[in-house]
């Protein structure tokens, strides 16, 4: 079928915000891989750790911020002032001399990723009807996913080529390709004007970027049963109170009040799968490295499998989620990510075979569930609603995520400090003092991967069946969406 | 240097460790002192080499580099120069009830060779090692059978450096006596430059061992390698206290933390088979860890934080390593009324026996090195060790008390800062940001704003 001038336009304008989109997920990712030596040629700092989190903390934060103003503003301004923040804080990064410079530049560059992500998300919705938004959806969750599962390695590969800035060169040129196409390309999208209520605003963003920053300080800075565990949290469940009621109070809120039962259970839906499923990649992506070989770029071609194994499911279940409503599409998605997660726990360690059919079968269910859950959702919100309830959406996934890395990772601590057993090297007995320390770290090394192999395997059982509990709500949302379409 | 005698040294190492503190937990009665500072410096000169060589050899270094050149037929001019001085200091202080003796020996070893020769050299080029061929027969073949037929002038300026600085803080409670913990900073340095006309790369085999090739070149050559260590740790210790006048509770724990652990690279690649061969040999790392620290370690040639990459990749803190160690200690007095604590820790085989002065800060090294059983060193080592420290009076070392002494403290200083400026020379610090980076970082912003303006005016 031929696209009319418009529609081509269109489609490559989807195109230019997609690369933004690879450069906002890679950015998250970029410098996952081993921190310390990416950046070694900076002088040593003990706040080296933050570089990650940094980023993380205010683009979850300015997610629904993003999303809203493409509501009000429409999309092409909001592409104004998003990339060129990310752009310029890129360069800055590249200027750092020093990692409290690379973190408060990554802060910033995390602001524009953010506003990107939500205003992307919502832009689908914008300038698509309903039943054309699945291609341009799986367009962008593809690349959300190539972005954060490959940024790692090619990190890795910029970094031992050349140098960790190289990496925000690329990401720099990426943005602005993909700006100057979206904005010559996309047509004109007016947003509804109206004037934002910036007190809710700052609740949300609030919200968000405290429970952000929650993620990626527990078990980091304290332990998650901890004095400053429990302000923090209180500090979310005030911020909470507060940002629901000044919401509800709003005539203009940033998130979604008064919201069905199928919304809300739409929600919930999202979080917990992306707790228990994109949270663990980055376990899968550990194991490997640690229990089967040290190599970034094989451990790399594993996410390649599970991108495989998300493709059919994803393209299908986008074209006829409009059709057959999303029930059908995360129950089943549901069950084989419940699947996946009981081969894991069984198999994962059984050899690197399983490990690529654990992974496959994991992105299989995947596929089903988070694009269809996005577009069902746009489905029945009026268009300029479409940023408020989007960017909610898009918030709460990233939130799961780094909930489920939180929770793995804490459960693999207590995993390793439970059980280990210290070897004391006899001096006395010893026959090479040099060769039994060089044997203990050996050993000790050894355990901290078993470790991690059976706090991941049983994380992986617990995750089974919460998904299995997800199998029952899915199936309980029925036909909600196609008998409240919005056109 | 053999297994045993790495071994020896480790347990030496420790047994310093753990002992450094008993001087002052052996003084614990006496009442809160100000800080006491000692110290002495340790020289050593390219004569006290030459010395020792000639002693050996009967011929100086000089001597010996240019007969063997000539036996290749090469005019060969070699100016040596070795500058080396080592300042040992221990200072004491008394804080909150806690007594703190801070032990550091901060040293430099600098060699350098400007090198000058005329004669028939190798055509540039890559000379190959034939099957079976040894090595004397192939370096032959290439310097001497394989030279080209016009006369050609070589100058190359070698410098090689070691510097060391380790430093020992010792915790201990003054009210029980107990040695309480012990930080430990370690920073050798290894670095070699080379500067001239010439340059010859040698290919070895994936052990390091088997020369494959050699490749010559001429025109203005230099390189700067370098190997630079931090490792910092942290010890805490059990079951090492005075009891009694002259009796120690000496059943002691200590549990090692690796604090920092920083590497810089430049020599992996070529260290990297003596590395592995060492872990190999003695203990059962590297099949623990598949590939893992060859890896990391051979990935980059920039500084590398070992712990700190190895957690962020596994999610999880490497555990602390302990040690314990069946030892007796007695306190007695020499003929001349100075205060020992006899040390003896033992090791499978011999025990090793250590006296370590109470009175004051000195060693007897001599008397150490004799000390140790003959299997980790043979007694003919031992005498050609015994005759260079006697020549280098280096035998016992005695640190004066230095805390009114502003000479002394000035010389001291001057050496941690000379050697402190070599580590930060040779650090893989790079505060400067590449050119190419900044020329790049230019060009994007001129093109985004470039960009955001015509957007704004509606030109694209």
């Amino acid at each position: 079928m031929s696209m009319t001038p418009f529609e081509r336009d269109r489609a490559i304008g989807m195109w230019g915000l997609a690369l933004c989109m690879l450069a906002v997920a890679a950015g998250w990712m970029l410098m996952r891989f081993g921190i310390s030596w990416s950046i070694a040629d900076l002088p040593e700092s003990e706040h080296m750790i933050r570089i990650i989190p940094a980023y993380i903390i205010s683009e979850v934060a300015v997610i629904p911020l993003g999303a809203k103003l493409a509501d009000l503003m429409g999309v092409k301004r909001v592409l104004l002032f998003g990339p060129i923040i990310f752009i310029l804080s890129s360069i800055l990064c590249i200027i750092s001399v020093n990692a409290e410079m690379l973190i408060a530049f990554r802060f910033i560059q995390g602001i524009g990723g953010g506003i990107l992500l939500g205003m992307i998300f919502t832009a689908v919705g914008r300038y698509y009807e309903p039943d054309k938004r699945n291609k341009c959806h799986e367009l962008m969750t593809a690349s959300f996913a190539i972005g954060s599962l490959f940024a790692s390695a090619a990190g890795y590969f910029l970094t031992d080529t050349f140098n960790w800035r190289a990496g925000f060169v690329l990401l720099a040129v990426m943005m602005l390709i993909g700006t100057i196409i979206a904005w010559r390309l996309l047509p004109e999208d007016e947003g509804s004007n109206e004037r934002p209520d910036r007190l809710n605003l700052i609740l949300v963003t609030l919200l968000f970027g405290v429970a952000a920053y929650y993620t990626q300080s527990v078990n980091v800075d304290y332990a998650l049963l901890s004095v400053p565990s429990i302000l923090v949290v209180a500090v979310i469940i005030v911020l909470l109170v507060l940002t629901m009621w000044n919401s509800k109070r709003s005539s203009n809120p940033t998130i979604p009040v008064g919201i069905s039962g199928f919304e809300k259970k739409l929600i919930i839906l999202m979080f917990l799968f992306s707790m228990c499923g994109l949270g663990l990649i980055q376990y899968y992506f550990k194991l490997y490295l640690t229990f089967y070989e040290f190599d970034i770029y094989s451990a790399s071609f594993n996410f390649m499998i599970l991108i495989l194994g998300a493709a059919a499911p994803s393209i299908i279940g986008c074209k006829l989620v409009m059709k057959t409503g999303v029930m059908p599409w995360v129950t089943v998605g549901a069950v084989f990510v419940t699947i996946s997660l009981l081969m894991t726990h069984f198999l994962i360690d059984q050899g690197t075979e399983y490990f690529a059919l654990c992974l496959f079968v994991f992105g299989f269910g995947l596929g089903m569930i988070v694009t269809e859950i996005i577009i069902s959702m746009q489905g029945i919100t009026a268009k300029k609603d479409l940023g408020q309830h989007t960017g909610n959406l898009m918030a709460v996934r990233m939130i799961g995520i780094l909930v489920g890395n939180a929770v793995v990772g804490a459960y693999i601590k207590e995993v390793v400090n439970a059980n280990y057993v210290p070897t004391i090297i006899d001096i006395s007995t010893a026959d090479s003092l040099i060769g039994s320390m060089a044997s203990t770290f050996g050993d000790n090394f050894k355990y901290t991967s078993q470790a991690l192999d059976m706090g991941f395997t049983t994380t992986a059982l617990i995750m089974a069946v919460v998904t299995a509990i997800l199998v029952v709500i899915a199936y309980t949302l029925r036909k909600y969406d196609l008998e409240n379409r919005q056109e | 240097m053999n297994k045993k005698a790495v071994s020896m040294l480790s347990v030496l190492a420790v047994a310093a460790l753990i002992l450094s503190g008993i001087p002052m937990a052996a003084s614990e009665s006496e009442a809160d002192s100000s800080d006491e500072y000692y110290g002495t410096i340790l020289g050593l000169s390219l004569d006290d080499i030459d010395e020792v060589i000639k002693s050996i050899f009967h011929k100086s270094i000089e001597e010996i580099i240019e007969r063997y050149a000539s036996e290749y037929g090469y005019q060969l001019k070699l100016v040596p120069d070795f500058q080396s001085k080592t300042a040992v200091t221990r200072t004491i202080s008394t804080e909150n009830g806690l007594k703190y003796i801070t032990d550091r020996v901060t040293g430099y070893f600098v060699v350098t060779a400007d090198i000058d020769s005329t004669g028939k050299f190798p055509a540039a080029g890559t000379y190959t090692v034939n099957d079976g061929e040894a090595v004397e027969d192939f370096l032959k073949r290439v310097f001497v059978d394989n030279v080209s037929s016009t006369e050609r002038h070589v100058d190359y300026t070698l410098l090689a450096g070691i510097t060391l600085d380790i430093g020992l803080i010792t915790e201990i409670d003054t009210k029980t006596g107990e040695v309480k913990r012990a930080y430990l900073a370690l920073l050798p340095l290894l670095y070699i430059e080379g500067n001239g006309n010439v340059e010859i790369s040698v290919e070895t085999d994936s052990t390091g061992e088997e020369l494959k090739s050699l490749t010559i070149a001429y025109g203005d050559k230099g390189f700067k390698e370098n190997v630079y260590t931090d490792l910092q740790m942290e010890f805490d210790v059990e079951g090492l206290k005075l009891i009694g006048d002259s009796v120690w509770q000496s059943t002691p724990t200590v549990t090692m933390k690796v604090i920092t652990s920083i590497v810089s690279t430049d020599l992996i690649q070529e260290l990297w088979p003596f590395v592995s061969e060492a872990i190999d040999k003695s203990g059962k790392m590297s099949a623990a860890i598949p590939e893992l620290l060859k890896k990391i370690l051979t990935s980059t040639d920039k500084k590398l934080d070992v712990r700190g990459t190895i957690e962020s990749l596994t999610g999880s803190k490497i555990p602390d390593m302990m040690f314990k160690a069946d030892m007796t200690i007695t306190n007695y007095q020499d003929l001349s009324g100075n205060e020992y604590a006899g040390i003896e820790v033992q090791r499978p085989g011999e025990p090793v026996s250590i006296d370590y002065s109470l009175g004051n800060y000195s060693v007897d090294i001599y008397e150490i090195m004799e000390n140790l059983p003959d299997d980790v060193i043979s007694p003919s080592t031992k005498l050609l060790v015994g005759l260079a420290l006697g020549i280098l009076g280096w035998d016992t070392m005695e640190l004066a008390d230095v805390s009114g002494d502003q000479k002394a403290q000035k010389e001291i200083s001057e050496i941690q800062t000379e050697v402190n400026n070599i580590n930060i020379e040779n650090e893989k610090y790079e505060t400067n940001i590449p050119t190419e980076y900044i020329a790049i970082a230019i060009a994007v912003i001129v093109i985004s704003c470039l960009v955001a303006v015509l957007m704004w005016r509606g030109r694209i």
